[in-house]
């Protein structure tokens, strides 16, 4: 009887080792065929431990190649094993669904082809932002978003809700074909621009990259809005936009709820 | 045999016991663990440009193609 190949696609987590879930270890140890896209090579190292069959997605990325030609190209790799009845597992760095795209298009791909496909969460950067920064998403609700995607298009902030800003140092970048993040001055200005619209130029801002290696600290650099043009961040830069405070209430929502601003605040109280 | 550097990194990110140690004495716990001299300059010296340069290819972290 002919196998049936699979998909379980994972994350490592953004350091080495340790954020690997144990699960996702148990996967990696079973499958017949594991691929990685982690960028890491202590992280491949803790992989390969963990399975002697393992093969590198990096060979795929080229410089001045599109990065949409790229994940087609991983996709298509880790669905052939699966298509050849091989139980695959497909290795992300952080997060498996965070800003990852052959993980979702190879679980449609294998899911269409009946097959069985799935995704275990990983820890991704914004798991390290939350713990490394003290901020709760919750407290004033959060706008998170990729920074070129934002000024391209015609989305709207809410200066009342933290902003998390991601890529920043490809901001306004296009081809998807840049490999450094020497490029983004001019998109860092227009969303300076924009975000002036909205907060004081004093207001502080955090410049946040998570630690990749247990031997160092999170890159936490706190600057004032309007000197946000003369940064310079890296690839795995992320721009915190802190909230203005909560909004006022909505007394004409709070009505329809038969709810008054008073009774909310003295709820809360007792 | 002196252990490298990539096993004292992946034994930190695993070894709350390590890790802490290393906290109070960064420069101690890897002279401890057998780092060779020019490993423990990296920690030292907090060079982390060489150990991203050693160990990670940012040009390929992950990215969005959507916008």
């Amino acid at each position: 009887m002919n196998k049936q190949g699979s998909l379980v696609v994972v994350g490592t987590g953004i350091s080495p080792a340790g954020q690997m879930t144990i699960l996702t270890q148990s996967y990696i140890k079973e499958a017949d065929i594991v691929f990685m896209g982690i960028m890491n090579k202590i992280g491949e190292n803790v992989v390969q431990k963990l399975n002697s069959n393992c093969h590198n997605l990096d060979d795929l990325y080229q410089s001045g190649k599109s990065r949409g030609i790229t994940y087609i190209q991983m996709k298509d790799r880790i669905v052939e094993a699966v298509k050849q009845g091989q139980r695959v597992v497909a290795a992300f760095y952080g997060h498996p669904g965070v800003f990852v795209n052959p993980s979702h298009s190879a679980i449609e791909e294998v899911l269409a082809l009946g097959l069985p496909a799935r995704m275990l969460p990983g820890i991704s950067a914004e798991d390290c932002l939350v713990a490394d920064l003290g901020i709760d998403p919750a407290q004033f609700g959060c706008q998170s978003y990729e920074a070129t995607q934002f000024l391209f298009r015609k989305y709207r902030i809410d200066p009342y809700m933290t902003q998390i800003i991601w890529q920043i140092g490809l901001a306004g970048e296009h081809t998807h074909t840049v490999l450094n993040a020497e490029h983004c001055q001019k998109g860092l200005q227009l969303l300076t621009d924009i975000l002036l619209t909205h907060y004081p130029k004093q207001h502080q801002i955090i410049l946040y990259e998570a630690a990749t290696f247990p031997v160092c600290e999170p890159k936490i650099e706190k600057l004032s809005l309007i000197d946000l043009p003369s940064a310079k961040p890296s690839l795995i830069s992320t721009l915190v936009i802190p909230a203005l405070g909560l909004p006022d209430y909505d007394e004409d929502k709070l009505a329809k709820l038969g709810l008054t601003k008073e009774i909310v605040i003295k709820s809360r109280k007792s | 045999m002196s252990k490298t550097l990539v096993n004292f990194i992946e034994e930190l990110d695993t070894n709350a016991k390590l890790l802490e140690t290393y906290k109070a004495n960064p420069v101690g716990t890897a002279k401890d663990y057998g780092l060779s001299e020019e490993d423990v300059k990296i920690i030292e010296d907090k060079n982390w440009d060489e150990l991203s340069k050693r160990f990670e290819d940012l040009g390929k972290a992950p990215r969005n193609i959507r916008s």
